[in-house]
């Protein structure tokens, strides 16, 4: 509980000093009040700053650093859920290809729409639809409906199902006569969190909250599924039913994040394993801990992506994997660390 | 009053018939073996009772009701199972492990609470693992593994015990050691047990199965005899009775002499 206590502390001071650094920087305590300000409606300090540095505040920077924390909050979610699932120390949340189903939608929607006509809600809404339809596609497949809960063929299913996506928006930018399709296409191949407005936050906010609040009464079971299927069905849980729901919750968690940001690779991956370290396999802990360190991990990479090379903004993906890679093999390294039980002894 | 009553139970995966024609009664208290070769149905035929397969026609009734109507949660609070579990891509202590045999009394608002680690404490001084509650499952040898698997499944508070050939892979003092606990127990059981002599020594009776059909039932005594054993394990053997504990004892011999 302390430690919880100390990051959502954490989590408020890093969500003021991002919005304090960029091209302008703004004093922390300068942020802090104009916060405060339009949280109270103006009931709590006088409005000091001028318009500009409010509007950069409230209009630019702080609908960012929420996106980011509310992303990195739900992959690792997401990447602890799937990895419940599987069984499986290498799942993470885009294992099951919906990252390639979200730049195909995407992709598709730009060029099949006329160009002049589709605007960014269409995108992100062809985005959301291409991650949903590939979870849908993988999960008809890869659990025949939900008749058998072997995960092997669920993530075999994905891995194909991915392929065949990455293949058809890479013929739509290629048949296309418009260079543009292709930025769009790395987009989410990489991931940003440069589209954040307000009006795009609330739908993956309301996502994450019901999955948050789902899985966290869902704490016991998820610990008895990732001991083993066989273990669940006898201490009475309807194994099948719950991973139907957890696949579920995963991939429009997943998918309404992708959306927004495109795929910010690694987050889903490393952030679990950074928290299984430090509270073991409990999922109570695991899952409140991981969407903590998720949004703190991710609102610095988005700070390093802004500050490393101004005015130049690097892709959010790239520090995501340069930072969280080689922190990952150091976890590997260490000689007690034991996601895989007896196989590092 | 019976336990177990299971009634012209059949199970096929892919039209294949692994089960065929299965009917037998388990009497209170009574601790009952299974055994057969392998592939012979023993273990399909206990995950059928465990409700990890759905048998494709045929009855199971526990205590006078009908299996596949009671709630997962209600057969977890009457059944109790000791099977093998492959998974260890996990970090939970033993404590936390054996604390997930309370889950079925749990409804997914309420916590564990600090008589379920009452419990929890109370059962592993009953399987002599009081000083290792905070190690790590998976660090813990195979006997201790199997220990801990036990208090799990007692804490379950079920009175219906299944043992899923669950010596397979435990040194024979092991074996002795788990089998001596579940015995001391006193509660129905029933298990799939894969050696003749393990068998012969703790079981009331045995029901032997092979390739899908019940051949025998009764006690040790009857069920094993040289005929027997030549039909379904294609082996000679001498059959006797050790003069100490006074059970049946087989012994093997060889094709070749």
């Amino acid at each position: 509980m302390l430690g919880v206590s100390v990051l959502i502390v954490l989590l408020i001071l890093s969500i003021v000093i991002a919005v304090a650094i960029g091209s302008t920087y703004i004093a922390p305590r300068e942020v802090y009040k104009a916060i405060i300000y339009k949280l109270t409606n103006g009931l709590m300090y006088k409005d000091t700053s001028d318009a500009m540095v409010m509007a950069i505040i409230w209009e630019i920077r702080l609908p960012r650093v929420l996106l980011g924390a509310l992303c990195g909050a739900g992959l690792a979610l997401c990447g602890i859920l799937m990895q419940c699932v599987t069984k499986n120390p290498i799942a993470e949340p885009y294992v099951l290809g919906l990252s390639s189903g979200a730049s195909c939608g995407a992709v598709a929607v730009i060029v099949l729409g006329s160009m002049s006509s589709v605007g960014i809600t269409s995108i992100t809404m062809g985005a959301f639809l291409g991650a949903i339809l590939t979870g849908i596609l993988v999960f008809a497949i890869g659990t025949q409906l939900g008749r058998t809960s072997s995960t092997t063929r669920l993530v075999l299913s994905g891995m194909a199902i991915s392929t065949i996506f990455s293949a058809l928006t890479n013929l739509l930018i290629y048949v296309s006569p418009n260079t543009n399709q292709a930025k769009t296409a790395l987009f989410w191949t990489v991931g940003s969190l440069g589209g954040a407005k307000w009006e795009i936050l609330l739908f993956p906010f309301i996502i994450f909250c019901i999955v948050m609040i789902i899985t966290f009464f869902l704490s016991k079971s998820l610990d008895i599924l990732l001991v083993g299927d066989t273990s669940a069905i006898i201490l009475g849980i309807n194994v099948k039913w719950i991973k139907v729901l957890l696949l579920l919750l995963t991939t429009l968690l997943t998918s309404a994040l992708i959306a927004v940001t495109g795929s910010i690779g690694f987050i889903g991956l490393v952030v679990p394993h950074i928290c299984r370290t430090l509270v073991g396999s409990d999922h109570k802990k695991l899952i409140l801990l991981s969407s903590l360190i998720g949004a703190i991990f991710l609102i610095g990479s988005d700070v390093m992506a802004r500050g490393l090379f101004p005015p130049l903004e690097l892709p959010i993906g790239i520090i995501t994997a340069l930072v969280g890679g080689p922190f990952f093999l150091y976890l590997i390294s260490k000689k007690n660390y034991s996601f895989g039980g007896n196989e590092t002894c | 009053m019976l336990k177990l009553q299971i009634n012209n139970l059949k199970f096929s995966i892919d039209n294949e018939e692994i089960l065929k024609d299965i009917s037998f009664d388990i009497k209170n208290g009574a601790f009952v073996g299974i055994i057969g070769p392998n592939g012979s149905g023993k273990s399909t035929l206990l995950k059928n009772i465990y409700r990890v397969y759905k048998p494709s026609s045929g009855k199971i009734i526990l205590d006078e009701r009908v299996l596949s109507k009671l709630k997962e949660k209600e057969c977890a609070q009457k059944i109790a199972v000791l099977a093998q579990e492959s998974n260890t891509y996990f970090d939970f202590t033993v404590e936390q492990i054996v604390k997930m045999g309370r889950y079925p009394y749990k409804s997914i608002f309420e916590d564990y609470s600090k008589e379920d680690l009452q419990i929890v404490r109370q059962t592993l001084q009953k399987v002599g693992l009081e000083n290792d509650m905070n190690r790590t499952f998976s660090k813990l040898s195979g006997g201790e593994k199997q220990r801990a698997l036990i208090a799990r499944a007692l804490v379950q508070n079920a009175d219906f015990l299944i043992l899923d050939e669950p010596t397979n892979h435990l040194d024979i003092g092991y074996q002795i050691q788990l089998m001596d606990l579940v015995k001391n127990l006193k509660m129905t059981t029933l298990a799939a047990i894969h050696d003749i002599n393990l068998a012969a020594m703790y079981c009331d009776y045995l029901i032997v199965i092979h390739k899908g059909k019940i051949i025998k039932v009764g006690s040790p005594e009857e069920v094993i005899t040289v005929a027997l054993l030549k039909e379904i394990f294609g082996v000679n053997a001498y059959v006797g009775i050790n003069p100490i504990n006074k059970k049946i004892q087989v012994s093997f011999m060889s094709n070749i002499g």
